[in-house]
């Protein structure tokens, strides 16, 4: 990340001056509509105790902490799943047998065009009909799961093409098959190149099980939703701590990520800053979340 | 065919809820972009934590809070309006990130160029950064767009009659689940490939050689 290729000069005294009057008018501004925001949930009372006390309760806090878990079991079992079935997906969509190609490029075509709350929506309803009666996290998996996969595989396939045709080639010219040449040399340098983007993916499942909520499977988001229509006067704090617990999550994947990259900066190839802007650009919009 | 007219009712609203959103998703990125890259600390601060915010949350648990909060605190808005307020709100953290990742696409040599004949902060960016950064940006906002698209049927969670909850609401009065789930995905698909194809026009009609 080049957030140093300034796009001002470094200031002078004037400009200097200039810049903290701006500065301070954005503090002001920005101090000025939280205040405003705080205010309306004070005249509201949300700060009041007697909308916070629910939280005291061990119950509570045991029921919220069984829907995070419930969360992160579905998200481990849809991400490990999905990115099984993700890896023979790219290969396949980079096979030279045309039939084999064809048939995974529509598969992925498919997965990645509908959105995933129509899938899981016709999840519920499609696989009673053939006999299988599964529970609520089985549906909500199995609609990730189709929809995740798709989305990692055309990550690990754009992580093969972007490490460029040299690599395989030079280990064909040594001897080694079109089969080792993949094992050995082409994927493990392209999962570490698109590791960050597959951490994202994994964000993006973490938060998309939240959808989980309409089928209903009793995980964080429809956990909350229960303590506000036990407790209605809760509503926007069971709100607030959910969304610090997702936000929890969501921070220390980020982190991952984060730190994944700076090791990364260190032996990457693309030392030029413009090249490495580029595929950055690639990896975010080909990781984000889809329906959530 | 009734069933065809919801359906097309359906895709009506399912473009509404994308183009409206994506408009307001598209100027409150810009203007994020443009803070993040700013000489001002606090909205350079005050941008990623926006962005950081919106990443960190689920898009559904956004949509809940501003349905079943807001009217809490007496703001009352249409299922429809929350819905493209939130996905608004939402994409825009998406778009100030492809945005910033353009400008640092543009090389520097240019912006060094334009900062030795002195020009300032809102000229470099308008007339020498921006204008190069829109050919390496408009492939990936033409994903996000498509990605807007499916986003919307977050709508159906909360009753909005987009694509998704038509196809529900068909279902449940025919009981024909096959076809009408595949009825859904020919309606996306109408959806995102010419919206694939308009990017793509555009995307070549932009090219420039480097």
């Amino acid at each position: 990340m080049s957030a140093d290729n300034l796009l001002y000069e470094p200031p002078g005294p004037i400009a200097r001056r200039r810049n903290r009057l701006i500065s301070v008018i954005g503090v002001l501004l920005l101090l000025g509509c939280l205040m405003a925001v705080g205010h309306r949930l004070d005249a509201s009372g949300q700060f009041d105790a007697k909308r916070w006390e629910i939280f005291l309760h061990p119950g509570t806090l045991r029921f919220l902490f069984d829907g995070l878990m419930a969360t992160l079991l579905a998200a481990v079992i849809s991400m490990v799943l999905a990115f099984s079935l993700a890896l023979p997906l790219a290969l396949a969509r980079l096979s030279s047998r045309l039939w084999l190609r064809t048939l995974a490029a529509s598969y992925i075509g498919c997965f990645r065009a509908v959105p995933l709350l129509l899938l899981i929506l016709f999840t519920v309803i499609l696989l009673p009909t053939i006999g299988l009666n599964w529970s609520a996290l089985g549906y909500l998996i199995f609609g990730m799961v189709l929809h995740h996969s798709a989305m990692a595989a055309e990550i690990i396939r754009a992580g093969i093409l972007s490490l460029g045709r040299g690599q395989r080639e030079a280990a064909l010219s040594i001897g080694m098959g079109e089969h080792q040449a993949m094992v050995w040399i082409v994927l493990p340098q392209a999962l570490k190149l698109m590791l960050p983007a597959l951490i994202s993916a994994v964000l993006a499942i973490v938060q998309d099980t939240s959808l989980g909520y309409i089928i209903p499977y009793e995980e964080l988001l429809r956990r909350s939703q229960q303590i506000s229509s036990f407790a209605p006067q809760s509503l926007l704090q069971s709100a607030f701590i959910v969304t610090v617990m997702y936000g929890f999550v969501s921070a220390l994947l980020l982190a991952l990520r984060r730190w994944i990259e700076r090791r990364q900066a260190y032996t990457s190839r693309a030392a030029i800053p413009e090249q490495r802007a580029l595929s950055e650009l690639d990896t975010l919009v080909s990781a984000k979340s889809q329906a959530s | 065919m009734s069933y065809i007219e919801r359906f097309l009712g359906g895709i009506a609203v399912s473009v509404e809820l994308t183009l409206l959103s994506f408009a307001i998703a598209i100027v409150l990125g810009l203007l994020l972009a443009i803070m993040r890259v700013s000489p001002w600390p606090p909205f350079r601060w005050f941008a990623s934590s926006y962005v950081e915010l919106m990443r960190m949350m689920p898009l559904l648990a956004l949509l809940l809070l501003f349905t079943f909060g807001l009217p809490k605190l007496g703001f009352i808005y249409s299922l429809f309006t929350s819905t493209v307020l939130v996905l608004g709100l939402y994409s825009a953290a998406w778009i100030c990130e492809v945005v910033r990742a353009g400008i640092n696409t543009v090389s520097i040599g240019q912006i060094e160029a334009a900062r030795s004949i002195g020009m300032r902060f809102d000229q470099i960016l308008g007339e020498v950064v921006l204008p190069q950064a829109v050919q390496s940006v408009i492939g990936p906002l033409g994903n996000l767009f498509i990605i807007q698209i499916k986003a919307s049927a977050i709508g159906a969670a909360i009753g909005v009659a987009d694509i998704t909850y038509t196809a529900q609401q068909i279902n449940f009065d025919t009981a024909l689940a096959v076809p009408t789930f595949l009825g859904a995905m020919a309606a996306y698909f109408l959806l995102t490939l010419p919206a694939g194809w308009f990017f793509r026009f555009l995307e070549q009609k932009m090219a420039v050689l480097r």
